[in-house]
């Protein structure tokens, strides 16, 4: 029997894991590793990010970024800044860009579509987190070249979802990421762990959403608030929770893409590391324009990784560095 | 409200006889609102988008019609006791964090028949969501009332017979009035389970409005009443209207503007 047999994925076995102790932290995560190093072997993934616009029709209450929130410059920037910036990825030896914005409602899906294109073209897997409106958009962006597309979840709790996002609904959002499933995207969700009022209980339902929805890429962000939001007083999410919540992802869900997102480098110096080590395999590098990511206000005094921090976290992880199959 | 006045509209699928635009347009005029009424076609499966769309879009309210009444419950922030009741949602307000789902046409259905004045016991013919909310409405108010379909086995409504004793009922009681709750009459040339001697001396009260439906125009050769669905259509837009707006509408002015969308 080996480390990972001693984990059982039933409503239970995964409420222990996100409440394990410390001692039992280590076995999980250990186990985490070991069914990493079953389906992905040594091979860990970066990708670059860039955040092209932060305007949004949202008002989600946790969100820096909120329609409400005046603290902040709006900004969509040029298809060329980011065309270059994907061209800079490529030339690191990034084979992976994920264009990411808020809901925004400021560009054409013609024009995203030209973006998709020219990055695409270069040889690059093209990845999406821009919300979603409609299915001619998502046609549109599949043909261009986009093939994967993340829309997290936040919650699996409707009545806190509700309460979170107004006007949105988790019903709402489980059927978008199954059309965007129908269209032919690799998807890819997870929670924002840390909100007020989620439970334990709600954190297994969002495990059990992931496998059910069969995702391909899973991720967990820990809460951080946000200035000029309604929760920016609220406390932090725990990044131990955090932690087993990864290596729960791992073990239930197996063959997936897992983020060591910046949240947890932000709250605690080698967080990173820290979810590779409970069985995170790809990290992300922030490549939008120094003059504009403080407006890209996700929460307040972002981390920001850089090509140099992800290839050091890969490397002290013991793992190496590959590209993501288109 | 945006400056422009109430933005409103109705989705279903796939709407192409929609009356709603004509009665609600009306309805804002005739109360000295203004504001617009859209057709929102959405197709089965992608209506939860939709419906965030339209509330991030800044709409006020939304009719649902078939085949979403029963769909949108989980796509509610809300839903009122009469929806819940329902299981099904006709009408969705706008409230600052999210919509709240109502349904009106039990209360539109109550709206009619005291309108017209139609009288218990009820035959109700069909076992889909219109079905139900009859039922509901003549239960609140404990008209007797007793509804008919294929397979009473698998009709969710407490009281339903076979509809092969539809005839016998009618007849064999003292039933005063007959309602259509079928999607029976959206085709010209569709029949209905019930044979036309049945209806002599009894109210029809249909709840489908295409004015082309030749089983039902043949009735007019009957000793029976028949009144078609616009009533209950103006009947329960009304109720929407005044949880949009908070007034009550003229309905007399809905159903001028009903005969002027059709050319009459």
């Amino acid at each position: 029997m080996t480390v990972k047999d001693r984990f059982d994925t039933s409503r239970s076995g995964l409420e222990a894991m996100l409440l394990a102790g410390e001692e039992e932290a280590f076995s999980l995560f250990a186990a985490a590793r070991e069914v990493r190093r079953e389906h992905f072997g040594s091979r860990a993934f970066i990708r670059a990010v860039i955040e092209f616009s932060n305007r949004c029709r949202c008002n989600c209450l946790y969100c820096g970024m909120r329609k409400d929130n005046n603290g902040i410059e709006r900004f969509t920037l040029d298809g060329e800044r980011i065309v270059d910036a994907a061209s800079a990825a490529f030339r690191a030896g990034i084979r992976t860009f994920f264009l990411q914005s808020a809901e925004s409602e400021d560009y054409d899906p013609e024009w995203l579509a030209g973006i998709i294109r020219a990055i695409h073209g270069m040889g690059m897997t093209v990845l999406l987190c821009v919300g979603a409106r409609t299915e001619d958009d998502l046609d549109l962006w599949r043909e261009a070249g986009a093939s994967k597309f993340i829309l997290k979840h936040e919650t699996s709790d409707p009545d806190l979802f509700g309460r979170m996002k107004p006007g949105l609904t988790l019903a709402g959002r489980i059927e978008w990421l199954k059309t965007l499933k129908r269209h032919g995207y690799g998807i890819g969700s997870g929670p924002l762990l840390g909100l007020p009022g989620q439970t334990v209980r709600s954190l297994v339902d969002d495990l059990l959403l992931l496998r059910d929805l069969d995702v391909d890429m899973s991720s967990v962000s820990v809460f951080l608030p946000a200035a000029g939001t309604p929760l920016e007083k609220a406390p932090t999410g725990s990044v131990d929770l955090g932690l087993r919540f990864m290596a729960a992802m791992r073990i239930l869900l197996k063959r997936t893409l897992i983020p060591a997102t910046s949240t947890f480098e932000r709250l605690r110096s080698g967080g990173q590391l820290a979810c590779f080590d409970a069985g995170a395999n790809v990290i992300t590098v922030n490549m939008t324009p120094p003059s504009v990511r403080g407006e890209y206000a996700l929460y307040t005094e972002r981390f920001f990784v850089s090509l140099e921090h992800a290839r050091g976290v890969i490397r002290r992880a013991g793992l190496e560095e590959a590209a993501e199959a288109i | 409200m945006s400056p422009d006045g109430f933005l409103l509209g109705v989705t279903g699928w796939p709407l192409a006889r929609t009356l709603s635009p004509a009665v609600h347009l009306a309805m804002l005029r005739s109360a000295g609102l203004s504001g617009s009424f859209h057709i929102l076609p959405v197709r089965p499966g992608l209506l939860g988008g939709s419906l965030s769309e339209l509330f991030l879009a800044g709409f006020d309210g939304i009719s649902v019609t078939v085949p979403h009444k029963t769909t949108v419950p989980p796509f509610c922030r809300h839903i009122s006791p009469e929806a819940s009741a329902a299981g099904a949602v006709n009408t969705l307000v706008r409230t600052p964090d999210g919509w709240t789902g109502h349904n009106t046409d039990p209360g539109g259905f109550l709206a009619a028949v005291d309108s017209i004045g139609a009288e218990p016991p009820f035959a109700i013919i069909g076992c889909g969501g219109a079905a139900a909310a009859v039922a509901l409405a003549l239960s609140s108010r404990g008209l007797e009332h007793l509804a008919f379909c294929r397979d009473p086995s698998r009709c969710r409504l407490a009281q339903a017979a076979p509809l092969e004793s539809a005839c016998e009922w009618i007849a064999g009681s003292s039933c005063s009035t007959i309602v259509n709750a079928t999607p029976l009459g959206w085709e010209d040339g569709d029949g209905f389970p019930v044979r036309e001697e049945a209806l002599a001396g009894r109210l029809f009260l249909d709840l489908n409005y295409n004015p082309g439906w030749r089983w039902r125009n043949a009735l007019a050769g009957l000793p029976c009443r028949v009144v078609t669905g616009e009533r209950m259509l103006v009947e329960q837009a009304a109720l929407a209207f005044s949880l949009w707006t908070g007034l009550r509408p003229d309905t007399s002015a809905a159903f001028r503007a009903i005969e002027r969308s059709r050319g009459r």
